[in-house]
């Protein structure tokens, strides 16, 4: 555990600048971002579409090379590498949840929570069960054999989470998980990150566009036309009594 | 990623989309199996042929005369000298000569070959009645069916056991001794031991010493065996270098099977056609699967699966495909083969003829067209494989 000491960024992201080409322009997205996250913390990335905040969240995971700056995770440079090592990189530090969940198809939904587990060769049934162990915590069991796009949104998204925690990434990285969702279901994920944060003390950074999301948060980004224009950190007590009245958070923030 | 995983993904990437993977195999174990049949057909003909030629020791047999020349004699120095090449484990002699045979009234013309017991043992007359004189008869004749017929009024069994006059027309070629200028005819009688069923034109056998005790010394063939086929081109050379003619069973058999390559090469060439056909159905079906599966490629590589494992998988459903298709196609090829085979077989025992396998699968052809419905496979899958690597992940996001 020595990678993760509590007093160390995890993730430190310096100068950080984006922009793509478009035609003969170049279109700013990001524009010098600073921004350091450490151990244990829930941040909530929060702004409005176009923001940035996807770019900002895809460059974090290795998949989109920042124009100007860089970013450390677990203190190395992660655009160093060469696309394999950020791949493995990425495998190894982060458990990715995205707003579209994305399966192998010919996979049943135990196979696909397993997937990553697979991916560095291990042993499969175990794999099989370790997956379905974690189906089990979020009450999928019942769902293992079957593919995952005859699931519902809702349950996707969580087996799509399943599959993030798998590997036990120290990272947890969600782009608009609850995008899709109903209400409930999108309760129901943020109450198992919530958990996941409290109990687990995971690292778990979401990008969304709903303030609501930000009750959950330790850290709360608030991003405007590829800025941070607010950085709030909450307060360590209030939020862990918080994991016993989501509902109620979430009913008075959406009023 | 282990192999094992990589196999089982693609099995069931494969299994996925059924039809469509049907149809491939089916595409392939189509062409495969045409190639084998083709193929088979072809070493098949081979083998009939050269059978029909020679059989096993045949090839190790050199035909010597002196090509009707005046200046070497194909006498008892001559075999002697042969004789004495270290290769060459036996040499029989042969005399061919006019002649005619009389039983009762009846009387006819044909060949008279003075021949011993143990040549006739090679040459293998098919004897349809009675059996072959012994090494050390003397007054005995083995007639083919032809000229028993005209001897016996069309019932040849019945000459066995008989004795004939034979008059033999003694040439003065037949002699070493340059005196005997004249053409004398000679009479002998012989039992009749055996009829043989081979040859159109009246020929008999009788024992070389029926004619050498004649005073004849010049052969006009002999037969020289060697100890092993591959010794064949020298000692006939060196015979040859003595100033006989000299012919190989060997020689012919070289020609038809260097005949049968070239018809093996033709047929290739067809058979590559059907074999690109193939090659091109599991490449579109692999395109088509790549493009498919845009998104999927792009998850793989966000969740951390390598780009070369990413090409393995591919590589993987093309080479079962191949795999697949390739076995299917051989097994059935064989399945058809050898009905075809036994349908001749049938044919042939029905009509009394002797039956001839058209259809022949050497392991060597089953394992050259494995490897090759392997390697084309392989070669489909390689352009999808490696497009592979050029999905960004990114982009697999944004597909819709």
């Amino acid at each position: 555990m020595s990678m993760t000491d509590l007093n160390r960024p995890i993730i430190a992201i310096q100068g950080l600048s984006k922009s793509f080409r478009v035609g003969e322009e170049d279109v700013p997205v990001l524009n010098d971002i600073d921004l350091e996250i450490f151990p244990g913390e829930f941040v909530v990335i929060l702004g409005p579409s176009g923001c940035g905040k996807s770019t900002l969240f895809n460059t974090i995971i290795g998949l989109e090379p920042p124009s100007n700056g860089h970013i450390k995770v677990h203190g190395h440079v992660v655009y160093n590498l060469c696309e394999d090592d950020r791949t493995i990189f990425r495998q190894k530090n982060f458990g990715v949840v995205h707003q579209q969940s994305n399966w192998i198809k010919s996979l049943s939904v135990v196979e696909n929570v397993a997937f990553p587990l697979d991916i560095v060769g291990y042993h499969y049934k175990r794999s099989l069960e370790r997956a379905t162990n974690k189906l089990l915590m979020f009450g999928l069991e019942g769902y293992a054999k079957y593919k995952p796009t005859e699931l519902s949104g809702g349950q996707q998204a969580k087996v799509a989470v399943c599959r993030a925690l798998i590997s036990s990434p120290p990272i947890i990285m969600a782009d608009e998980p609850t995008g899709n969702l109903d209400t409930t279901s999108a309760v129901g994920v943020m109450n198992q990150f919530e958990i996941l944060n409290r109990k687990y003390k995971s690292t778990i950074i979401m990008v969304t566009h709903n303030p609501i999301y930000a009750e959950y948060a330790t850290k709360v980004v608030n991003m405007m036309d590829g800025r941070i224009s607010h950085l709030e950190v909450k307060d360590l007590i209030y939020r862990s009594n918080s994991v016993h009245d989501k509902n109620v958070l979430v009913g008075a923030n959406a009023r | 990623m282990k192999y094992l995983y990589i196999l089982r993904l693609a099995v069931k990437n494969l299994l996925g989309r059924k039809l469509r993977t049907f149809l491939t195999i089916i595409g392939v174990a189509i062409s495969v199996g045409f190639v084998c049949l083709l193929m088979a057909f072809s070493y098949g003909m081979q083998m009939a042929a050269t059978e029909q030629i020679a059989s096993g020791d045949n090839l190790k047999n050199i035909d010597v005369t002196d090509g009707s020349s005046k200046l070497v004699d194909l006498d008892n120095t001559a075999i002697n000298n042969i004789r004495e090449f270290s290769e060459v484990s036996k040499v029989y002699p042969q005399v061919a000569l006019a002649g005619d045979a009389g039983l009762d009234d009846s009387k006819s013309d044909g060949v008279v070959y003075g021949t011993d017991n143990d040549l006739l043992n090679i040459i293998k007359p098919n004897m349809t009645s009675g059996r072959l004189y012994a090494q050390d008869a003397s007054e005995s004749v083995v007639l083919n069916t032809t000229f028993a017929r005209k001897l016996t009024n069309n019932a040849p069994e019945t000459l066995v056991g008989q004795t004939i006059d034979i008059r033999l027309v003694l040439r003065n070629d037949l002699f070493t001794d340059p005196t005997a200028k004249t053409t004398q005819i000679q009479s002998v009688k012989a039992t009749v031991t055996g009829i043989t069923d081979d040859g159109k034109t009246p020929y008999m056998f009788v024992p070389l010493k029926t004619v050498t005790n004649l005073g004849v010394d010049r052969y006009s063939s002999i037969k020289v065996q060697l100890k092993n086929t591959d010794s064949v081109e020298k000692v006939k050379s060196q015979i040859e270098f003595m100033g006989f003619k000299v012919s190989a069973v060997k020689d012919t058999v070289d020609q038809v099977n260097q005949f049968f390559q070239v018809f093996q090469i033709i047929l290739i060439s067809v058979g590559m056609i059907s074999v690109i056909v193939a090659t091109l159905g599991i490449f579109n079906t692999m395109t088509i699967s790549l493009i498919e599966k845009t998104r999927e490629v792009g998850l793989m590589k966000i969740l951390g699966v390598k780009k070369i494992y990413i090409r393995r998988i591919f590589m993987a459903e093309a080479l079962i495909i191949g795999l697949v298709g390739g076995s299917i196609g051989v097994i059935s090829s064989i399945a058809i083969g050898q009905a075809i085979n036994y349908m001749l077989y049938t044919m042939a025992v029905g009509s009394g003829n002797i039956a001839v396998n058209i259809m022949y699968f050497p392991i060597l052809l089953v394992v050259l067209i494995m490897i090759v419905s392997v390697m084309v496979s392989l070669l489909a899958g390689l352009y999808p494989a490696r497009r592979t690597t050029r999905i960004s992940p990114l982009d697999a996001l944004r597909y819709e």
